[in-house]
């Protein structure tokens, strides 16, 4: 990509700080709580992945972030700072001056995600508008070509003149990523960005964010039930489970080291290419369990083949495992009170698997 | 339709895109001309079918049976129906819708002394009944809540509303025998005050253009009650699709993405939900525009409005087969009109819809 979207030069400076940190973030939708205790922490230009089964809250979480939950949901707990600021959620104006200027939003459905009516060129310049009132209308049309470049775009001048309708699916999520990157965010959260491609424009898509990331030091929070697709792109992986984080662990330990027998399950329930498998893939019984009624304990219990009496007892204990593939400073933790057993047992699967086979 | 042709650098995918449009135009000529037959045959039909004799009705009871066969031919009424069929498109086309014995001239000119006075009334509750509902949807769909709730409920009542008992209530609380505001029924203009020179034919615009805001502002309070008591029925349905249109476009993923952009729910729903959601309200708006000009025949009724509705009432009464057939065709004509128009401006105006041309 020879066009060069210039990163600002305070980002080295703050790299000590995280872009992005929620602590013990709580949402709920009236009196169900869907996001039970959230903790994150981003730093710049760190890719971090977000994932779990529909309705385990993970999409929850980045609309809250972005403060744009759908009407009836609330932020009801948490502390949320962005690029070192603590965020007001009852202040819609300082809310609005942050999002698309420090953290910004790349949505599920490329295809529904862009005005119909609008030229692509007039989305993307809202965007510099809004944060740039005395840009000029040159300046303007200039940066929202610069842009359509760096995203992959061929011939921008003319397709900013276009209309969504005008654009394929793969070309749309580019468009919004333009959108989402116009004002050099701190982070962007990708909710299942992907999702709604087909598989080799989800493989061009995700090439492009690696790319941003490293041109323009943007963080990216990727959420998405694809395992797989969090392992290549991200450095650390959250899973969630009920509207919790039940493992946080960096994506080099993930296949090996899972120490939490939901992520062992979700991994467990992926194709492998080139790794045969003696028999067809797991699954996990059951579904999750309503939100409105979670079992006491630890929510994951009823469906958890490693499950004890006293898991259904109390809140399970945060375990911190020790994995021989991270680097210092990388922490790995699951919520599970069998955590170092399970990745004990893992490790010999490993060894066992990994054998050639006759 | 703007098609322009394309010039050398056009795209051959864009090929199939012009041949739509033409198929769509040609579609929607065949449609406007199957209407307008139907509506034809309809009028011509059921005008016949009614019992009553019209040459009976002009020569009157005690004329002669000589008399009266003389006056069927002059007629035409003893020719077969299909003859006569023909004749009355035919003249219908070429403005030629006979004489009208109740008014004692050609219905032509009737209608088109009377034209104007139901077009200025139309026009300005059509003004009225859009300004309302967009604002007043605008309103219910940004805010919700009980705002959302008491507009919902008033643009019910307001569609099962009498037309005659709004128009009855305003003269009677606004009007010269209450409060004293406005004006009753008492036509278009204060008695002294002269028509303007005639350029529309519509009081109000020929005042301005004359340069008499007296004659204006008159013909306007003479018109507030009639074009209220009119906008009230489609202002409130154009209110509930209003709002429904634009629920349903603040819910896409689109609004959220926009907000993600730093812009602010009001900016939002302004620059994306209304428009979004005005788009497919115009083919709407063209009928209801297109009913306003037909329609208004109680509200003359009760205004004394000098509009073509008086004249079909009359019609009607007196079984003056040429009015109301010419008025029957009009209104085809008109509905059709309206249709097509506002159908031409939602392409034009629908970036999905648009033909474009060239590339650039």
């Amino acid at each position: 990509m020879s066009t060069s979207v210039s990163a600002p030069s305070d980002r080295s400076a703050r790299s000590d700080r995280s872009a992005l940190s929620a602590e013990g973030l709580r949402v709920a939708y009236g009196d169900v709580e869907v996001v039970r205790g959230v903790d994150l922490v981003v730093r710049p230009g760190e890719k971090v992945g977000v994932v779990g089964e529909s309705g385990c809250g993970k999409s929850t979480v980045a609309l809250a972030l972005m403060g744009l939950l759908a009407s009836g949901g609330a932020v009801t707990g948490g502390v949320v700072s962005v690029a070192g600021g603590r965020v007001d959620y009852r202040d819609e104006k300082a809310l609005d001056r942050m999002r698309g200027s420090q953290l910004s939003l790349v949505f599920q459905d490329p295809l529904t995600s862009l005005d119909p009516v609008k030229t692509i060129g007039s989305q993307i310049a809202e965007a510099l508008r809004r944060h740039n009132p005395r840009m000029s209308r040159a300046a303007v049309r200039a940066r929202c070509a610069e842009l359509l470049t760096a995203v992959g775009v061929p011939e921008p001048e003319r397709r900013l003149r276009q209309y969504p309708h005008e654009f394929s699916g793969g070309m749309r999520q580019r468009a919004l990523i333009a959108i989402a990157v116009a004002n050099d965010p701190a982070v962007l959260i990708a909710d299942e960005p992907t999702t709604a491609l087909d598989v080799t424009t989800q493989a061009q898509v995700v090439e492009l964010l690696d790319s941003l990331v490293d041109r323009l030091g943007v963080a990216v929070v990727l959420v998405t039930h694809d395992i797989g697709l969090v392992s290549e792109f991200c450095d650390r992986v959250m899973v969630m489970y009920a509207g919790r984080v039940v493992e946080e662990v960096p994506s080099a330990a993930l296949f090996d080291g899972a120490a939490h027998p939901y992520t062992r399950a979700l991994l467990g329930s992926l194709p492998v290419p080139g790794r045969p498998r003696s028999d067809d893939l797991t699954w996990i019984p059951g579904a999750p369990p309503p939100l409105a009624a979670l079992p006491a304990g630890c929510s994951f219990a009823p469906r958890c083949t490693w499950a004890q009496p006293e898991c259904s007892a109390g809140q399970p204990p945060r375990v911190v495992v020790p994995s021989p593939g991270t680097t210092t400073g990388e922490v790995h933790v699951a919520e599970c009170r069998r955590a170092l057993e399970v990745v004990a047992s893992s490790r010999s699967d490993e060894s066992t698997e990994g054998e050639p086979r006759g | 339709m703007t098609i322009t042709t394309t010039t050398a650098g056009a795209r051959p995918r864009r090929a199939p895109a012009l041949g739509g449009a033409l198929k769509r135009a040609a579609t929607g000529l065949l449609g406007v001309l199957m209407t307008l037959l139907l509506a034809s045959v309809v009028s011509f039909v059921v005008l016949r079918a009614v019992p009553g004799d019209p040459a009976r009705l002009i020569v009157g009871p005690l004329a002669t049976p000589d008399v009266l066969a003389g006056v069927r031919a002059q007629l035409g009424l003893d020719d077969p129906l299909w003859l006569q069929y023909l004749r009355y498109v035919r003249d219908f086309a070429t403005l030629q819708w006979g004489y009208s014995y109740s008014n004692g001239a050609d219905v032509t000119a009737v209608m088109a002394a009377r034209l104007p006075a139901t077009l200025e009334l139309a026009l300005w509750a059509f003004l009225f009944a859009v300004v309302g509902a967009v604002v007043v949807a605008t309103l219910a769909s940004f805010r919700g809540g009980a705002f959302a709730t008491v507009a919902k409920v008033v643009s019910l009542v307001g569609l099962g509303t009498p037309q005659f008992w709004v128009a009855l209530v305003l003269i009677l609380v606004l009007g010269s025998s209450g409060l004293g505001v406005l004006p009753g029924p008492s036509g278009r203009l204060t008695s002294f005050l002269e028509p303007p020179a005639h350029v529309t034919g519509l009081y109000t615009v020929d005042g301005l253009l004359a340069g008499q805001p007296i004659v204006f502002s008159d013909a306007l309070a003479h018109l507030a009650l009639p074009a209220i008591s009119l906008a009230i029925i489609p202002g409130a349905f154009l209110t509930r699709l209003l709002t429904a249109n634009q629920n349903d476009v603040a819910r896409s993923p689109f609004v959220t993405v926009v907000r993600s952009k730093g812009v602010s729910r009001w900016a939002a729903h302004r620059r994306h939900v209304l428009h979004n959601a005005l788009l497919p309200s115009v083919s709407s708006a063209g009928l209801v525009l297109a009913s306003l000009i037909t329609g208004s025949v109680l509200v003359e009724s009760v205004f004394n409005w000098p509009g073509i509705g008086q004249v079909l009432v009359q019609g009607i009464q007196r079984q003056d087969f040429a009015v109301v057939q010419a008025f029957v065709l009009l209104s085809a004509v008109l509905y059709v009109a309206a249709n097509t128009v506002a159908d031409i401006a939602v392409a034009l105006l629908d970036p999905r819809l648009r033909v474009r041309g060239g590339s650039k």
